[in-house]
């Protein structure tokens, strides 16, 4: 697999399932019992900023895994049936926010400039809007046979409430995290 | 935040509950792709009867059922009212036909057909409720990876179930304490009481350390299973997968015809493209 490829795919060893089942059940939880509804199938939870840290620490594939997964276990725990319109349209959302390594940022390692920030804000907003205006009405009514402009209607609530989400509370965060990663090592690279 | 406790951890006693994990998720992914493919409301019916009797035989707790099934058709209702609202004659587009019954106004009229849409509309959601419940009561997290790994999931994807799962009241664990230490520095978290700005507040400082927390753990857990060989071969077995018993098999069976008869019908569907039947 060549450099774009492997950074899409990450690296899947066991820091990666365990970081994306810890980012799937944490995604659930915060969907199911750390939220305040706001519409149909829409509620304000901190469940975006799970997928940003798992894109940040894995990529896009792990990332997308997490928030699929995580909306799998959301309705699971939560017990109102799956709806795997959503679930489909949180794996698109998921993998354009954990696109983060293919543009140079290694939260990881430290790395997260202010154009990777402005890189990813851009990102994180387009992302739901993408997946859930686009994809996620598209299987409702496929699948529920739903009106897609409704279905549209609910995908853009979500999408700008988790598109600010993620930027608003991301990019501090992964400020953050690259400061602590950077801080944890005096290693340069030569 | 108070587990509802429906994700069981030790196997029932049920006939149901004794199957094995591939059964479970294989009759599972075809129950679901049947409800799914389909807008036929004797199909439904069919579903949503043999989805409660397989519930109704686990024994489950009615009230939460109740409860869940309520907020399920609270979101249901809203949602056919914004459909009416925004096209009443969604039921005719799919029927074919349209006979008003009554009008509340100009625009806002009411066709037979719309409210034959909304009642099978209703069924969908109720048979699809039904039968993604029935999985929930009957798998425990390492059945569910196991079943999925058997029906070609890659293992380590399985595994994210699993490890997701068994965390699940650890963190919760995590959370009542977060929220507990929060509280006692002076936040008031209490629903009625508070202000919706005041309510996100209190949402952003508990889950933002829960976060930053459980992350820290990724490393030692994932030395813990280093540390017992995960991950070392490319395929690997599962302690709760048995051999196959009689009903296991009589299930594989029924899961085969089944699937056979969706395909058919979903075939049948994207060849002919019949209208929603309407038996009026």
């Amino acid at each position: 697999m060549n450099g774009i490829g492997r950074k899409l795919v990450g690296q899947w060893n066991t820091k990666t399932v365990v970081g994306v089942a810890l980012g799937a059940i944490l995604m659930a939880i915060m969907m199911v019992y750390i939220q305040i509804p706001i519409f149909t199938q829409v509620q304000f939870s901190l469940a975006p900023v799970v997928i940003v840290i798992v894109g940040a620490l894995f990529g896009p594939l792990p990332a997308a895994i997490a928030a699929c997964f995580g909306n799998f276990l959301a309705d699971m725990i939560g017990g109102w049936g799956f709806w795997f319109d959503w679930t489909i349209g949180h794996f698109f959302c998921g993998f354009i926010t954990g696109l983060l390594p293919v543009y140079g940022a290694k939260v990881g390692e430290g790395v997260f400039t202010n154009k990777q920030a402005a890189t990813f804000a851009v990102l994180a907003f387009v992302a739901p809007l993408i997946a859930f205006c686009g994809i996620t009405p598209l299987f409702t009514m496929m699948w529920y046979q739903g009106e897609l402009e409704i279905g549209m209607v609910q995908g853009v609530i979500a999408g700008v409430k988790d598109g600010l989400m993620a930027a608003i509370i991301g990019v501090p965060l992964l400020k953050m995290m690259a400061k602590k990663n950077r801080l944890k090592t005096n290693l340069t690279e030569e | 935040m108070t587990s509802n406790n429906l994700v069981r951890f030790s196997p029932g006693v049920t006939p149901l509950h004794t199957l094995c994990g591939q059964v479970k998720v294989l009759l599972f992914i075809v129950t679901i792709i049947l409800t799914i493919s389909t807008f036929d409301c004797r199909i439904l019916l069919a579903v949503t009867a043999v989805a409660a009797a397989a519930l109704a035989s686990l024994k489950p707790n009615w009230k939460i059922i109740w409860a869940l099934m309520l907020v399920a058709m609270g979101l249901n209702t809203v949602n056919l009212i914004l459909f009416y609202l925004f096209n009443p004659h969604i039921g005719c587009e799919f029927v074919g036909t349209c006979t008003e019954l009554f009008r509340f106004t100009e625009r806002l009229v009411m066709p037979a057909e719309t409210l034959w849409y909304f009642a099978v509309r209703t069924l969908k959601v109720v048979a699809m409720f039904l039968v993604s419940l029935w999985l929930i009561f009957v798998v425990t997290p390492t059945q569910l990876a196991a079943g999925f790994n058997r029906v070609g999931l890659p293992y380590k994807l399985s595994m994210v179930f699993s490890i997701a799962l068994r965390y699940l009241p650890d963190l919760i664990k995590d959370y009542k304490n977060i929220s507990a230490s929060i509280q006692a520095r002076g936040l008031e978290l209490g629903r009625k009481k508070t202000t919706l700005k005041a309510k996100i507040e209190g949402v952003v400082s508990i889950a933002v350390p829960l976060i930053l927390s459980s992350f820290d753990d990724v490393g030692v857990i994932a030395d813990a299973l280093d540390l017992r060989g995960f991950g070392k071969n490319k395929k690997r077995t599962w302690y709760v997968e048995t051999p196959y018993g009689r009903l296991d098999k009589i299930c594989l069976v029924l899961a085969a015809v089944l699937a056979a008869l969706t395909a058919a019908y979903m075939a049948y569907g994207v060849i002919v493209k019949p209208p929603m039947w309407y038996p009026f």
